[in-house]
């Protein structure tokens, strides 16, 4: 019998979406094993079929996208009841992803539309047509409702999509499994780590990198030691630091800590006070924004801290 | 008043949302499309490096990345005062048509083929990527193939095809190794073959339709307005870079500009009912949402990029160029069914481009960053595949983000798809259609321009999934439609 198979955006780029297509004709095998009871993207199936299944009826459902609206959070939910594997697919469902830097607090409407614009509907007479409210904070998956597994990556790298498909139609999907390796990225780098001083931090566009050495040792902020392997370290080889976007390693925890602990660890330390080295002081300089640098896909999961420090820091000086 | 909602939103998707008004005679009061989703780029980009921006803005679409990766580069290479040197800009240039390439085979093959490829009686169910496989299995294969080798290209480049890394500004992250170019070279070949195979499948298996043609020729689908693309000096559209050459209604040039200038052309208005802005050309100023020679409104994208140049930069392009404008007999084409087939004349170009990239030697050259002068502010502007795409930046000191605008391909065409769907509910209400035939239409209507929102209708073969809601003057609901 073929897994019944349901698949679903939030708030979302679509490239989750499309990323099924980077199994090109391999995607015609999945399509074959696979009866798909619900996807907007592909077939015409609607809220309210869903909302006729039994609950658990689904085998397996994979949501990309952050929670953003009101509805996204509903729809979860009811995708939860209907389904015996729920799973977080991609780095917004996973992490908060990108999107979920507007949890810094910047207001979103003020900014795209200016002062004054108020969400109304287009006739006084049709008040149910206003444009929906947002959440006030961008949200992973797992926030709302219990996720079962994670396919990582912004989007998932096609190799994790067919191991994933692989363990799915063969009934060995494991409550808790990540699709990714534990081990660092840096274990399938080609570059070449040698755990070198660094004597500054250098943004991408400040340098162009030697193609055989660890970029990290040459001063890039290269998130390849606390993220996950899995994507046979695609931005590295292409000369670009890893962003992050398979998700920390269980070891690392939260990247931002993590990353930080690797870096002050290439940076010679003074054993004669603060004042005794001070260019060594001013490495870290070239780390400007952290928050958007360090925690790029994973702010609304780990950023939470970080935010509860400034609104505290806010109602103090009010 | 009546109130007939075309919802895959809030029900199903929350991407898009068409809402039909009746007043008491039955008569068409207003109809519009509401965009009710928000995630708010220009928020959040504030503060951001510089350099991250090409990766950051590319998140605001999985299906054309590649467009805002570029656009967001060449804003940082004029925000930096940067010249990118020959190599770089070849890496972009020939990785930015397999883009196009891509994207509009996936348009005319699964999201807008089945519309045109399977007959018109194909229930809903099968009018979709599996109906198009199962009916075409042979083309289907081809393509899923020949995209897969497209993509491949925007990984070799770009590090990743979905998201990819490689732009910086004034440049690249790196030189292109020797074997990479090989590799497309041989790609490029096949792109081109299957640019062929789509001319025929176009002229064999759809044009000679009746409903195909019909619906080209189908007045309330032939809506009056300018046309903006971007074109190089002798008048042909380059997806790439170029100027903003905007023709009118009537087909004469009303400006050609490099892009920050024409940025300041364009004005933005807001509705309070929809999350999407609605662009106009500032010399008519906002003239409320119609069309006609003296309305500000205008479209982009494949129609608009073919109206707006004179001739195309490639012989095969070209040869089918000369068949569309046959057809028609005029320019600009105003008919909004047309702009599938200008997709594919668009699709043949981007493969003869890359494949003539491909061959150059200079596309591994070393020299792949220019120099950057102090961060200050910038416009870069592209054709995405839906149209004309201006990110606008200004840097701090820092090189951090203070400020970003973006106007993106679906915006601009904002209020010609309202248009199109109100034309088409009009002509509906008028004949009493109120009928699985509405939503149909309605539905097509939107979809040849290959929409955007939050990037969600464009991977939609079987069709928005859209319900229709008709209630009466009360407020009762009176019919129920589902697609």
């Amino acid at each position: 019998m073929r897994a019944k198979l349901a698949v679903y955006w939030t708030g979302s780029c679509g490239g989750c979406d499309v990323s099924f297509l980077e199994l090109g004709p391999g995607l015609l095998d999945v399509l074959s094993q696979v009866e798909i009871v619900f996807w907007p993207a592909l077939v015409d199936a609607k809220r309210q079929d869903l909302e006729r299944l039994p609950p658990r009826s689904i085998d397996i459902t994979l949501v990309n996208g952050v929670l953003r609206t009101e509805e996204n959070a509903e729809m979860v939910a009811l995708l939860r009841e209907k389904s015996r594997f729920l799973g977080a697919y991609g780095a917004c469902a996973h992490l908060g992803g990108v999107p979920a830097l507007a949890n810094q607090g910047n207001g979103i409407l003020e900014a795209v539309f200016g002062p004054g614009f108020r969400p109304a509907p287009p006739f006084p007479e049709a008040p149910e047509d206003t444009p929906p409210d947002l959440l006030p904070e961008a949200l992973p998956l797992d926030e709302v409702v219990p996720v079962d597994f994670v396919v990582p990556g912004c989007p998932p790298p096609a190799g994790l999509i067919a191991r994933f498909f692989e363990a799915a139609l063969s009934g060995g999907l494991q409550p808790g499994q990540v699709f990714a390796e534990e081990k660092a990225l840096c274990e399938e780098c080609p570059r070449v780590r040698e755990e070198r001083r660094i004597s500054r931090v250098l943004r991408p566009h400040e340098v162009l990198p030697d193609p055989e050495k660890c970029l990290l040792d040459q001063g890039m902020v290269c998130l390849g030691p606390v993220t996950r392997g899995g994507c046979e370290a695609s931005c590295p080889k292409a000369g670009m630091p890893c962003t992050g976007c398979l998700g920390p390693t269980p070891k690392a925890g939260d990247p931002a800590l993590a990353l930080l602990s690797a870096l002050a660890s290439l940076v010679r330390a003074g054993e004669e006070g603060e004042a005794a080295f001070p260019e060594e002081n001013r490495i870290l300089d070239g780390l400007v924004d952290p928050i958007g640098t360090l925690y790029k896909y994973a702010f609304a999961k780990y950023g939470r801290p970080l935010r509860r420090l400034a609104r505290r820091r806010e109602e103090v000086r009010a | 008043m009546r109130r007939i909602t075309i919802d895959p939103i809030t029900r199903l998707e929350g991407h898009g949302k068409i809402l039909i008004y009746l007043d008491e005679e039955g008569k068409l009061r207003d109809a519009i499309l509401q965009v009710p989703e928000l995630r708010g780029f220009e928020a959040f980009v504030r503060g951001r490096r510089a350099e991250e921006m090409p990766q950051i803005t590319e998140r605001i679409c999985g299906v054309c990345p590649e467009a805002h990766h570029l656009a967001s580069a060449k804003a940082l290479d004029a925000a930096f005062g940067a010249e990118v040197p020959q190599p770089a800009r070849l890496q972009r240039e020939l990785f930015y048509n397999a883009y196009i390439f891509s994207d509009h085979l996936l348009h005319l093959v699964f999201l807008g083929g089945p519309d045109l490829l399977l007959p018109e009686d194909v229930g809903k169910a099968e009018r979709n990527v599996l109906g198009v496989l199962q009916r075409f299995p042979e083309l289907g294969r081809q393509v899923l193939e020949v995209r897969a080798q497209a993509q491949r290209i925007l990984a070799l480049i770009g590090g990743k095809a979905i998201h990819p890394v490689f732009a910086l500004p004034g440049g690249v992250a790196r030189p292109l190794p020797k074997e990479a170019q090989t590799e497309i070279a041989a790609i490029a070949a096949r792109l081109v073959e299957l640019g062929k195979t789509m001319i025929g499948v176009f002229h064999e298996e759809i044009l000679p339709r009746p409903e195909y043609q019909s619906l080209l020729l189908a007045e309330e689908a032939w809506l009056p307005t300018h046309y903006m693309g971007l074109v190089d000096g002798s008048l042909a559209p380059n997806f790439y870079d170029g100027q903003v050459r905007v023709v009118s209604a009537q087909g004469e040039e009303l400006f050609r500009l490099p892009g920050d200038q024409a940025l300041g052309r364009i004005g933005e208005h807001w509705e309070p009912w929809t999350y999407v802005k609605f662009p106009y050309l500032r010399d008519f100023g906002w003239q409320g949402l119609r069309a006609g020679p003296d309305s500000g409104i205008y479209r982009v994208g494949p129609l608009a990029r073919l109206n707006a140049a004179e001739r195309m930069a490639t012989p095969l392009a070209q040869e089918e160029y000369e068949r569309f404008l046959d057809f028609f007999g005029e320019k600009p084409v105003h008919a909004t069914f047309a702009y599938h087939w200008a997709r594919l004349i668009e699709m043949v170009q981007a493969a003869e481009t890359v494949a003539l990239l491909a061959k150059d030697p200079a596309l591994t050259g070393t020299e792949v960053r220019g120099k950057l002068g102090k961060p200050g502010e910038g416009v870069g502007v592209v054709e995405a595949a839906r149209g004309t795409l201006f990110h606008h930046y200004v840097l701090s000191p820092e090189g951090l983000v203070e400020r970003a605008n973006l106007i993106v391909a679906t915006t601009h065409n904002a209020p010609g798809i309202g248009l199109s769907v109100k034309e088409m509910a009009r002509a509906l209400v008028e004949k009493g259609k109120l009928d699985e035939a509405l939503l149909n239409r309605v539905e097509m209507a939107f979809r040849a321009y290959d929409p955007c929102l939050a990037c969600a209708t464009h991977f939609l073969p079987g069709g928005v999934p859209v319900a229709v809601e008709v209630y009466d003057a009360h407020g009762n609901l009176l019919r129920r439609l589902e697609g």
